[in-house]
C-alpha cells in the first residue's frame, strides 16, 4: 500500500519540526527546486533546502505548525478507475497542494500554501505562499459570516 | 460536455475584471460557499458572491492579471494502462488557481484559489492572498506590518 500524500506530508512536516536531515534528504528530489514567488527566490537542491531550515530568523515556524488546520489537496487523485473497473496509477509527475496554518515568535499567524510536485516520490518542486491572518474589513461587514477560530 | 476549467476560470476574472456582475454570478452555484481562513469570513451563494464583487472598494482600478495565472489540477486527468493505453478518468473538479493582483494602493499580492467546479459554476472557494514582499522573504514575514 503506497504512503498517502497525507501521511507523506505529515512526515515531511514532523521532519522539518524536528530538524531530521536525514529523513529530509531522503524526501527532497536530488533536482529539487524551491520557489517564493513572492519574493521572487529559488532555491536549488538539498544543500539549499537546508541551509533554509537551518538559518530562518526566530526559529522555523514548522516548529509550530498546527495539524488540525493542515489539509492536503489532490491526493485522491492518484489512483483512478479504469472504465474495465482495474485500478490504475497515475503516470508522470504528481502534484498536490497543502495548506498549513503556523504562527510566528511575534504571535502573528500565517497561512503558508505549498503547491508540490513529486517525482520519484521524493519532493521535486515546491512553490511556497505565505498569507497573513488579518481582521475582516469593515465594508464586508453584514454580507459575510465569521468563521469561529484561536 | 463541461467547460475546459481554465476557459471557465478565464471568463470568470473577465467577467471581474469588467465588473459584469451578471455574468460573473451566473457562473457561480446557487450552493456557493467561499471560506477566506485568513479573515475568518464565509461567503454564501450568488448573492454573497455578487456582493462582495459589488462593494469592492477600488475593484476597478485593481485588475486581475492573467498574465502569470496558473491552474493546476486537470493536468491529472488521465492514465496510461499496463498496457499503454491512454484512459481518461472520472473528471477531476478541484482546482489549485495562483494569479497576481495589484492592490488598489499599488501593492502585488500572490493569490492563491483553491477552487471546487460543480454543473460548470464555482461551488466552492478557499482564497489565500500573499504579499509580494522583498527577498529575503522570510526576514520580510518576520517584518511584516499587522493591522
Amino acid at each position: 500500500m503506497p504512503e498517502s500524500k497525507q501521511d507523506f506530508f505529515r512526515r515531511y512536516m514532523n521532519a522539518i519540526a524536528g530538524k531530521d536531515f536525514e529523513t529530509l534528504e531522503a524526501m527532497i528530489h536530488p533536482d529539487y527546486v524551491g520557489e517564493y514567488p513572492q519574493s521572487g527566490e529559488l532555491f536549488r537542491g538539498f544543500q539549499a533546502f537546508r541551509f533554509q531550515l537551518e538559518q530562518y530568523p526566530g526559529g522555523l515556524p514548522a516548529d509550530r505548525f498546527e495539524d488540525s488546520s493542515t489539509k492536503v489537496l489532490g491526493d485522491e487523485e492518484r489512483w483512478a478507475i479504469s472504465p474495465g473497473y482495474t485500478v490504475l496509477p497515475l503516470s508522470g509527475p504528481e502534484r498536490f497542494t497543502t495548506v498549513s496554518r503556523a504562527p510566528y515568535p511575534d504571535g502573528s499567524r500565517w497561512w503558508v500554501v505549498s503547491i508540490l510536485t513529486m517525482k520519484d516520490d521524493k519532493i521535486w518542486h515546491a512553490e511556497t505562499y505565505w498569507a497573513p491572518e488579518f481582521e475582516p474589513p469593515e465594508w464586508r461587514k453584514g454580507i459575510v459570516e465569521i468563521i469561529p477560530r484561536d | 460536455m463541461a467547460d475546459d476549467p481554465r476557459e471557465f476560470f478565464v471568463r470568470l476574472i473577465e467577467a471581474m475584471n469588467s465588473h459584469d456582475l451578471d455574468a460573473a454570478e451566473l457562473m457561480i452555484h446557487p450552493d456557493f460557499v467561499g471560506d477566506s481562513y485568513q479573515s475568518g469570513e464565509r461567503s454564501r451563494g450568488r448573492e454573497g458572491f455578487r456582493a462582495q464583487l459589488r462593494d469592492y472598494p477600488g475593484a476597478a482600478e485593481s485588475p486581475i492579471s492573467l498574465d502569470d495565472a496558473q491552474m493546476y489540477g486537470d493536468d491529472l486527468r488521465w492514465a496510461v494502462t499496463p498496457g499503454y493505453t491512454v484512459v481518461p478518468l472520472r473528471s477531476g473538479n478541484d482546482y489549485t488557481v495562483v494569479f497576481r493582483s495589484r492592490y488598489p494602493d499599488g501593492s502585488w499580492w500572490r493569490v492563491v484559489l483553491l477552487i471546487e467546479l460543480r454543473d460548470n459554476m464555482l461551488y466552492r472557494m478557499e482564497p489565500y492572498f500573499a504579499p509580494e514582499l522583498p527577498a529575503p522573504l522570510a526576514e520580510s514575514i518576520a517584518s511584516f506590518p499587522h493591522g
